[in-house]
């Protein structure tokens, strides 16, 4: 038995170090000068310019973008993630509800609707989503950024699936109780989720943060730009120019993901039940 | 207080399953009725429809002398104890018994006030502010009664609210159940399957089989007189013996030859006789004057305590029959005892409909 | 569907409308769009557009532009889900198996679900760099002169293995979950009926983690599909040229770059198409899961 246990241990380690690794490498480079970077190639070693570096990309505009911070970024990340799972949860846990607790008479045909914006995702109808969000003059605001995102009812069909293993008996109660439909999601449904809320959120926040095609097309202003929309300005500055400051590009992926892989990890048992029971 | 009057309740499911077929019950002030029969007789669904939970096909349902068929039901004025107790996980216990009165937009100290002397009532005062998750199967379901004693309901209803106890708790909560009701006086309905709890509860029984009123009277009327083979197999245990009648033109007999001293004056062909495994004797001697007796052949005894179960056949092939003895009975099994059973023991029984026969049988002269 | 349900007549409306109607307007009609567009040939000078029936599906299924890239995406989906789903699937049983530090193992193997696919190939674009990568400098002890962008192979490569590197703790989570539901009990049994650890494997909880391979195998097939795009425009620095791109990326280019509207739309209705199929089938496989259990 002992023997069994070196070699899962073993190969439990080298899985480890082969998803740490090219971030460590990554958060390493940005701590070393971008001269010695292009002498010497990626670090695993730490070097003496973490404090500038960093401070560098979060304060001063003007490196892979012209105009925003890494701060500015930041913020718009955070407003773009937070924004998208609040309005997501708010949202579908309100159709989810009307879909579960009411007699509708035509239940299945919302339902179908609903159900049909599964099926596509946003890569293959983004240019007429473009189209309507630039028509609609959405461009470069936070609506246009965060709302047709929303526009998939992922976040529908868990609650669905969460309220349906609600107990009926509940609602009786609840309802003997002499609670209306709006009292009983208010003070009953709703602090019931609790968990099933935060394990949304935790998925949606991460999701949102790390959106990438969408926000290229619709923020053209630099003061729109998420982390991970500004990437795309790193890559382009980097094909064009032969001694790019690697050390700045590292750092804005580590901050670039950093907050989801915090909250990943603090929150990480709501995590793993948000993904595999969403996803029965 | 209330009286609950049904008539004719109807239930009919869409795809047209009849869950209940027309049931007509009038529950008196302060009375206790107990609803009994096997899973899908309908008797939840009859309870539900008197919450309004769930809509009344056709008849009427009535609470204090006016008809509810339509009302909310919290605004029926009944409280329902659950199965599975229905308790808000995320609200302490006295939230949960508090939650019914705020939403009737009850004064706090009132509130305050009647959650308190219930809470004293059923023992659950130190409790007050944890969760459910943090009780005790048996204190959840005092919590449970505690809800719906604080809204001092005109009626109380429960549907198989013991069943998720275990067997000890099940019988001392029966009983609490029973005094508390008596003490508040208050007019209750209550579901099981459990004929054990049926008899000790009940005011009056209400059989329900496939919808349908078997027969309603006292525990005790029920046991000692069931109008149907249903309710005589139902109620008890272990179950009534039935053993298989014919006529044979002037008497009628049992069908292993055994002597069955009785007449009838019916037109009915073949009957069911009935006996409850207490009223047999076991008879010292072959010879015997009883209206029945015949002979048993053992195949097993259990001694279960107090008193034995012994199983065996009438006769060589005859029907299984099971006979209750006091005490531990020293028999064995391929012994062959005398059974006797005594006139007014015997219960007859229609074998086609089921229905005991209205017809009392008269004693033969042997 | 609920025992008992509220009768209310608008309440259920009021709180369907902001679903719907973000549905309708950023699902359906783009969706729609799409289709109708399909089927016409736009102006180049924006004086509107012609009826072309089929045409542009004709013409974009018999490019062999369209057709070489279907084959890339075929390979590549093939590659990234078989390697990510054994690989992931290899280390979920080790976490299983061992008595200490599980839960460490599954935080260090998860935390890589974070990061965003884009930012992953940035980070693989610097350690594949012909000067500065240290894998490239790894390949090349090997004789392997790894050229990222130049050569269409090794770009091919470092895609692949971005791309799975970042799909293992996906998987990883749910093979672990899915072996941590096999009951006790019929480890027990298996564990007196069979000797070998690895006969046991394969016979008793591999079939058990059956339905939690095929629902991966088509998250996998969709993420190679759909969210691998943000890694292949950041190795490819938006410049597809020779490049090997996949079907997405190609939908995008031909919209944003091209400007061939119509070609593009049919494209984007070929892989809603495919993306039908492929979620019918899932919804399907769920249904049966359900039904077993």
């Amino acid at each position: 038995m002992r023997r069994v246990h070196f070699w899962d241990h073993l190969i439990l380690i080298l899985g480890s170090l082969l998803m740490l690794m090219p971030i460590l490498y990554a958060f390493m480079t940005s701590t070393h000068d971008p001269v010695s970077i292009f002498r010497n190639g990626m670090q695993l070693s730490p070097g003496g310019h973490f404090f500038e570096t960093y401070h560098t990309i979060l304060t001063k505009a003007g490196g892979f973008t012209k105009e925003v911070t890494g701060v500015t970024m930041f913020w718009n990340s955070m407003i773009l993630g937070i924004g998208f799972a609040v309005g997501k949860i708010v949202i579908s846990m309100m159709a989810a509800y009307a879909i579960v607790y009411f007699r509708l008479p035509f239940a299945s045909f919302f339902f179908w609707i609903i159900f049909s914006s599964l099926l596509l995702p946003l890569e293959v109808r983004i240019l007429p989503s473009y189209e309507i969000v630039q028509s609609m003059g959405m461009m470069n605001s936070y609506a246009g950024l965060i709302i047709p995102l929303i526009a998939s009812a992922t976040g529908t069909f868990y609650f669905r699936q969460f309220f349906k293993s609600v107990p009926d008996e509940l609602v009786e109660a609840a309802r003997i109780d002499g609670a209306g439909p709006v009292k009983f999601f208010l003070d009953i449904l709703v602090p019931l989720s609790r968990t099933m809320i935060a394990a949304i959120f935790i998925i949606m926040f991460v999701y949102g943060w790390n959106q990438y095609l969408w926000p290229t097309l619709i923020t053209t202003d630099e003061s729109f730009f998420t982390l991970v929309r500004g990437i795309k300005q790193i890559t382009q500055v980097y094909a064009e120019s032969r001694l790019p400051k690697v050390n700045e590009a590292m750092a804005l992926s580590i901050l670039a993901m950093l907050p989801p892989i915090l909250v990943v990890i603090i929150f990480q048992s709501w995590f793993v039940k948000g993904l595999v029971e969403s996803e029965k | 207080m209330a009286v609950i009057s049904l008539q004719d309740v109807r239930k009919v499911y869409a795809g047209n399953v009849e869950a209940v077929k027309g049931v007509s019950l009038t529950i008196e002030n302060g009375e206790f009725i107990v609803l009994v029969g096997p899973s899908g007789c309908g008797k939840s669904t009859l309870l539900r429809m008197v919450a309004g939970l769930e809509e009344i096909t056709s008849g009427t349902v009535q609470i204090g002398g006016s008809v509810v068929n339509k009302v909310e039901p919290a605004d029926r004025d009944i409280a329902m104890v659950f199965q599975n107790y229905a308790l808000y996980p995320h609200m302490s216990v006295y939230d949960n018994m508090a939650y019914g009165l705020k939403n009737r937009g009850m004064d706090r100290d009132e509130i305050a006030n009647r959650v308190r002397i219930a809470a004293n009532k059923l023992e659950i005062a130190e409790y007050l502010d944890r969760k459910p998750r943090a009780l005790s199967g048996g204190q959840r379901q005092r919590v449970a009664m505690g809800r719906a004693i604080v809204r001092e309901p005109k009626a109380f209803l429960f549907d198989e609210p013991l069943s998720n106890l275990d067997a000890k708790l099940r019988v001392q909560m029966r009983l609490e159940i029973k005094k508390l009701q008596k003490s508040l006086g208050t007019t209750s309905l209550y579901v099981t399957h459990d004929q054990l709890e049926a008899m000790t509860l009940a005011d009056r029984l209400v059989v329900l089989n496939g919808g349908v009123v078997e027969q309603i009277g006292t525990p005790i009327e029920v046991y000692e007189k069931p109008q149907s083979t249903f309710v005589a197999s139902f109620i008890g245990s272990p179950a009534m013996n039935f053993l298989p009648v014919t006529n044979v033109g002037t008497h009628w007999r049992l069908q292993q030859g055994s002597g069955l001293r009785v007449h009838f004056d019916t037109d009915v062909n073949e009957l069911t006789l009935g006996v409850r495994p207490e009223d047999f004797t076991i008879a010292n001697g072959p010879q015997s004057d009883e209206a029945l007796s015949a002979s048993l052949l053992v195949s097993a005894v259990e001694l279960v305590g107090a008193e034995s179960f012994v199983h065996g056949t009438l006769g060589e092939t005859g029907p299984e029959i099971i006979v209750r003895v006091h005490g531990k009975a020293g028999y064995v099994a391929g012994e062959t005892l005398a059974l006797t059973a005594s006139y007014e023991k015997l219960h007859f029984f229609d074998t086609k409909t089921g229905k005991c026969l209205k017809v009392s049988p008269s004693r033969a002269i042997a | 569907m609920k025992r008992v349900q509220f009768r209310h007549s608008l309440l259920p409306y009021f709180l369907l409308i902001p679903q719907l109607s973000i549905i309708g307007l950023f699902f359906l009609w783009p969706a729609g769009e799409a289709i109708r567009a399909s089927f016409y040939l736009e102006d180049p000078f924006g004086f509107g557009s012609t009826f072309v029936g089929m045409d542009n599906y004709i013409d974009t299924m018999s490019n062999a532009e369209y057709l070489n890239t279907a084959w890339f995406t075929l390979i590549f989906t093939v590659v990234v889900a078989f390697f990510s789903l054994s690989i992931s699937l290899l280390l979920a049983v080790k976490a299983d198996a061992v008595l200490h530090a599980r839960s460490s193992y599954r935080t260090l193997l998860m935390w890589v679900y974070a990061i965003a696919p884009p930012v992953a190939g940035l980070v693989s674009l610097m350690l594949f760099d012909q000067h500065l990568g240290p894998i490239t400098d790894l390949a090349a002890l090997f004789g392997w002169e790894l050229r990222l962008g130049v050569n269409g192979f090794d770009t091919a490569f470092v895609m692949s293995t971005t791309a799975i590197w970042k799909q293992i703790p996906v998987n990883f989570i749910f093979f672990l979950s899915g072996l941590q539901s096999v009951p006790k009990s019929i480890q027990e049994a298996a564990a007196i009926d069979c000797k070998s650890g690895t006969r046991r494997f394969w016979s008793v909880t591999f079939p058990l983690l059956a339905p939690t391979g095929f629902f991966l195998l088509i998250i996998n097939i969709t993420y190679a599909l759909f969210d691998t795009f943000g890694i292949i425009d950041v190795l490819i620095k938006s410049e597809p040229g020779n490049n090997p791109i996949t079907l997405v990326y190609k939908v995008y280019n031909d919209a944003f770059r091209g400007n061939d509207l119509g070609g593009s739309s049919a494209q984007s209705v070929v892989l809603m198409i495919l993306v039908f199929i492929l979620t019918i089938i899932q919804f399907r496989m769920i249904e049966r899961k359900v039904h077993y259990n």
